[in-house]
């Protein structure tokens, strides 16, 4: 395979809170290939939208601090890049889009007047040029009567089409890679299905790399190609989306995919849904963050935190669990791999593990 | 969830019957005992944490340890060895400078073996008339200390009275008018803002066209008007008679004003709360209007109004200090700071100016003034939910 | 008209579900002594909704001719004691609307709420105060529905004090029983709710809601904030309780699997009507209105095999602005199967236990 687009390794982000320093994102590595959507899933507060952030080089200051890692990007490391340096590289590059269009949009300027200002500055477009490529991008993007609707005011949008426009502005300096963080969450079902038709065929024409973060697995099923699963700041697991879910690894994973339910085949009398709270990130528990919450819950759970182990012998995607999910018993790598690990040794051997898993 | 499974099953029996009556006699010991233990329990109220925030604001900590010693100082300054606030010396200690020069009181002969009360009593000549529990105060520092008083470090003003004792003794009232006007205010302002706020429609554009309506009023007016139609000489006696002295109308009148832009500040705050959802829930469980604007309403807008409060004071004492100026607020004997700066400016000439008589009071009022502004900002920022965590 | 068809509809078919629901929860229900008695005969539902319509002033143009949102146009249905009714739609269908029409936080525009067969829509606060005891409510927002002042102890026996249930004393008892049955430590009783987490709030709000005894709990999308291990939690709660208490839901969620899973009876919701109705398992098989038919196949599963092989009917456009007049179907401009009838007379639900409002209907 070829050389992956992005590679995030051993990131780590904190935040001071009242509480204390919340560890957002703690010993996060993957990589994103060309041409793949990535899917980060993960409840409130496990770090996949800090992740995001991160990359994209927007943690507000000065609650957020990162602490350690490494986002390479086309030979360079985004976090000792210069301030000027990233800002090239944000919108023309590497492009975001929010989960609400609403405030991710200047309501005094016209749309027109957004996209142009982006063309204008990455990439010098003249007036013309800028209002053309405008025009193009709302009808890449779907808009109808693209070219009357240029000179309206983002109020003017509804939620589906203000995300489109999002996208287009997005689009518009033709980036590598987009990052949607939650960008479906706001709006409804039939307008999801446009965005995420949108979004794939973006991928299919363009070869863009795309990370889609969502809590929504239903989501995930639809559009990505592999996922990470989040939880307390780190990853616990990270396939091919057909064998995460056909069959999970991770204790977690196992409990989201069976605590939700399904529109198709027979309802259950009632759902199989994870015992107990999502971690609270100031006092995280110790040892492995779900512990408090896995069925499978060992004595090693709580001092130690698993690394990334392969998740199979077929070596498709990482978990970091010491239980094998699938057969119940104590997965014997494991040990092997992961045995001992503190914190930054984990970290290590996931970052090691996931820069294995790019070069496959 | 097993859990919640396992302990909703145990209940499954009482809660099937439990309609109308409470829970099984037998489990009432359980019960009890579980209520015993989560009464040792307690939750961190919004208060706390917010008492906590304003702890670790520096300026805010500080400026509340000032207030408190304020308030503690003026409220026990009959109890102090201070001189006679009123006692006039034109002969000998007119216009003295700062000195540490002993001073007695001089009380007058054998005060306490002349017969109760009459002229000769050194409350009525060397105190302004005090009343209850002042009078009490003063009687125990003559026990205590006699005739002893300390000197007059800060100086004597034009009619040779202590400026230190003035200063005091005119901070209580500068303080009373202060708190007990932005109370009045406070009581009109969030009633009449939550009633508007909260039921709405035509009644809250009525009520607030009317707050417009004081607005464009010119302050002042109203209160020239208002003292002097009250100061009339039957009317005083009449409202006497009642127990209303001049200093509880100017209360009222001060009150009476300030309260509009509260009003507008709590209707405000009410109407971005009415269509909160635990409103919602209250009027679904059946809260009436009353329940629903004092115990849901109200407590929600409390910090806003304390905020608005700790700022309110200042000014009003300010407003005083213009008001006594004028001859309208508070009249000799009776002192406060703002008269104080007044009669100090008043003596500046060109030959001679006697600037202790300006800055010590002026200290007085500022520090005062300072310290509830820096409070105010630090609740500000403690009691904003939107500033958590930052 | 659409009042008649629907109603009867329901009224005939309905009553084997809700007699099978009923059987299930009879021995709770029967010691229930309030609510059930008076003219609650057997065939009476619990809640009844006839043509209900809630109209509100929109903001006018500049020159000041208003706007007539109708957020409920029309919908009628019925409930049964231990019954749950889904509905579903998107954003702007009016589904919240309706909710909060029968609690009577909006007053309808015309229509019929009929509890145990007692109008109620139109009441003041003061005349619906009765019937609160009887229907109860469960907000979406967990951060937003629980005041934030108040100890979750003091939020729950607050109905209890309103409706002078129990001696103060014992108040607080029912309140630890509460906390306990909707899985909370009873011990947290003077904790405040910023103390908890979304999930453990939304089951404070469900104690509230209980506090009182309700027959009918009214449920705004109360999962829809929540993360995605804790729904799941507290789906299983409520139909826990259900069982448990023999309570009916009217269950509002735009996530189709959910009310899949909890309801027995599912509304499609679509400008301010109901355009189709029918049992959950037979509406999810096979969806017979063009509308239910393209948000079914936009709902994605949790299937990456599934999803890969599925054909979706795309929707052209977005849900219009609900301050339209439409003389034929609302759905038409973006139906696939529309005709000319389509756009002369509206169509009204119809049909046995599968109702649709569809002239061409599969």
């Amino acid at each position: 395979m070829t050389q992956p687009v992005l590679e995030v390794r051993d990131l780590r982000v904190v935040f001071d809170t009242d509480d204390g320093t919340v560890r957002a994102v703690d010993g996060l590595s993957f990589a994103l290939e060309r041409g793949e959507t990535l899917g980060i899933v993960g409840e409130s507060g496990s770090g996949k939208s800090v992740t995001s952030l991160a990359v994209m080089g927007l943690i507000p200051r000065p609650a957020g601090r990162i602490v350690s890692g490494a986002i390479q990007y086309g030979g360079e490391d985004l976090l000792a890049a210069s301030p000027r340096r990233l800002r090239e590289i944000r919108g023309r590059r590497i492009a975001m889009i929010f989960q609400d269009p609403m405030t991710a949009l200047n309501p005094f300027l016209s749309v027109g007047e957004q996209l142009a200002e982006m063309t204008r500055l990455h990439l010098k477009h003249s007036a013309r040029q800028a209002r053309d490529h405008a025009v193009a991008m709302l009808e890449q993007v779907g808009i109808p009567g693209a070219a009357r609707r240029v000179d309206d005011y983002p109020h003017q949008f509804s939620g589906g089409m203000r995300q489109r426009v999002m996208i287009a502005m997005a689009l518009s300096c033709d980036p590598e890679i987009l990052i949607a963080d939650e960008p479906t969450t706001a709006l409804d079902v039939t307008i999801q299905a446009q965005i995420l038709e949108l979004l794939k065929q973006l991928r299919r024409d363009r070869g863009m790399s795309i990370i889609l973060i969502t809590h929504d697995l239903g989501v995930v099923a639809n559009a990505c190609q592999r996922v990470l699963v989040m939880y307390g700041g780190r990853i616990v697991e990270q396939a091919a989306a057909g064998p995460l879910f056909e069959q999970p690894r991770h204790p977690y994973t196992e409990g989201l995919l069976r605590s939700i339910p399904r529109w198709d085949g027979e309802s259950t009398q009632l759902l199989r849904a994870i015992d107990g709270q999502p971690p609270n990130m100031a006092h995280p528990p110790s040892g492995c963050a779900f512990h408090p919450r896995c069925p499978y819950q060992l004595p090693r759970c709580k001092v130690e935190t698993p690394g990334l182990t392969p998740r199979d012998a077929a070596g498709g995607g990482f978990k970091a669990c010491f239980v094998d999910v699938a057969s119940g018993a104590v997965a014997a790598a494991s040990g092997a791999v992961a045995s001992g690990a503190v914190a930054s040794g984990a970290a290590a051997s996931g970052a090691a593990a996931a820069t294995a898993a790019a070069k496959q | 969830m097993t859990q919640a499974t396992n302990s909703a099953a145990t209940d499954a029996g009482d809660s099937a019957q439990a309609a109308g009556r409470g829970p099984e006699a037998s489990d009432k010991r359980e019960w009890e005992a579980l209520w015993e233990e989560s009464r040792r329990i307690r939750g961190v109220s919004l208060w706390q944490d917010a008492r906590r925030r304003l702890s670790r604001s520096f300026t805010a900590r500080w400026s509340l340890r000032l207030l408190v010693a304020i308030v503690a100082v003026t409220v026990v300054t009959p109890l102090l060895p201070l001189q006679s606030p009123v006692k006039q010396d034109l002969k000998r200690r007119q216009f003295q400078p700062p000195n540490l020069r002993p001073v007695r009181l001089e009380l007058p002969a054998a005060p306490s073996a002349s017969p109760a009360g009459s002229a000769a009593d050194p409350l009525e000549t060397l105190w302004n008339r005090p009343s209850g529990l002042t009078r009490g105060m003063i009687r125990a520092r003559l026990a205590v200390f006699g005739d002893w008083c300390v000197p007059s470090i800060c100086g004597t003003d034009s009619l040779g009275r202590d400026v230190l004792s003035r200063i005091l003794w005119g901070a209580r009232v500068s303080l009373v008018v202060g708190i007990v006007a932005s109370c009045v205010s406070l009581m009109i302002g969030v009633s009449y803002g939550a009633v508007a706020g909260y039921v709405g429609g035509w009644v809250d554009e009525l009520m607030m066209r009317l707050v417009d309506i004081l607005y464009s009023i010119p302050f002042i007016f109203v209160v020239i008007f208002l003292m002097t139609i009250l100061g009339e000489p039957s009317l005083k006696k009449a409202l006497f008679a009642y127990g209303i002295d001049q200093m509880v109308i100017f209360y009222l009148v001060i009150g009476a004003l300030y309260w509009l832009t509260m009003a507008r500040v709590v209707r405000g705050q009410v109407l971005s709360l009415r269509n909160e959802q635990f409103i919602e829930a209250a009027r679904t469980i059946g809260a009436g209007t009353g329940r629903i604007v004092f115990r849901h309403i109200v407590p929600n807008v409390l910090s806003v109004v304390i905020v608005y409060l700790t700022l309110t004071i200042p000014s009003v004492m300010l407003f005083e200090a213009f008001l006594s100026f004028l001859g309208l607020g508070v009249s000799p004997p009776d002192v406060s700071l703002g008269l104080l700066i007044n009669e100090g400016l008043q003596v500046i000439t060109p030959v001679k100016t006697f600037s202790w008589l300006v800055v010590f009071p002026g200290l007085a009022l500022t520090l005062t003034l300072f310290a509830l502004n820096f409070l105010g900002d630090g609740l500000r920022d403690a009691l904003d939910p939107r500033m958590k965590n930052r | 008209m659409v009042e008649v068809t629907g109603r009867s509809a329901v009224g005939g078919h309905g009553e084997s579900v809700a007699a099978g629901q009923t059987a299930r929860s009879a021995g709770n229900v029967s010691g229930n002594s309030a609510g059930s008695s008076g003219g609650a005969g057997r065939s009476e539902p619990l809640l009844s909704v006839r043509d209900l319509r809630v109209h509100f002033a929109g903001g006018g143009g500049f020159w000041g001719r208003r706007t007539v949102i109708r957020a409920v146009d029309g919908v009628s249905f019925e409930i049964r004691a231990g019954e749950t009714l889904g509905l579903v739609g998107e954003s702007g269908c009016g589904k919240s609307t309706t909710a909060r029409a029968i609690v009577g936080l909006v007053r309808p525009t015309s229509g019929e709420v009929r509890l145990n067969g007692t109008r109620i829509d139109g009441l003041s606060d003061a005349a619906m105060r009765p019937h609160r005891a009887t229907v109860q409510m469960i907000f979406q927002d967990p951060f937003a529905s629980l005041n934030p002042r108040l100890t979750v102890g003091a939020t729950i026996t607050e109905p209890m004090a309103i409706f002078g249930l129990h001696s103060p004393r014992d108040r607080q008892f029912e309140a630890l029983r509460l906390m306990r049955l909707v899985g909370l430590d009873p011990r947290f009783l003077n904790r405040y709710p910023h103390e908890f987490s979304g999930g453990q709030r939304q089951r404070v709000g469900i104690a509230r809601a209980l506090a009182v005894q309700p027959k009918l709990i009214v449920c705004d999308e109360p999962i829809s904030a929540l993360d995605v291990s804790i729904q799941a939690q507290v789906i299983n709660l409520l139909m826990d309780l259900q069982q448990k208490l023999g309570l009916a839901y009217l269950f509002i969620a735009h996530d189709l699997a959910v009310v899949r899973h909890i309801a027995r009876r599912v509304g499609v919701m679509y400008l301010g009507r109901i355009v189709e109705l029918a049992d959950s398992a037979d509406l999810f098989a096979h969806p017979r209105h063009p509308y239910s038919q393209a948000l079914l196949s936009a709902a994605p599963l949790p299937d990456p095999a599934r999803e890969r092989v599925r054909q979706r009917i795309v929707l052209e456009g977005e849900v219009p602005s609900p301050d339209r007049v439409y003389a034929g179907c609302p759905f038409a401009d973006r139906c696939r199967r529309v005709e000319s009838d389509c756009r002369d007379k509206p169509p009204q639900l119809e049909g046995a236990r599968h109702q649709v409002a569809c002239f061409h209907a599969d």
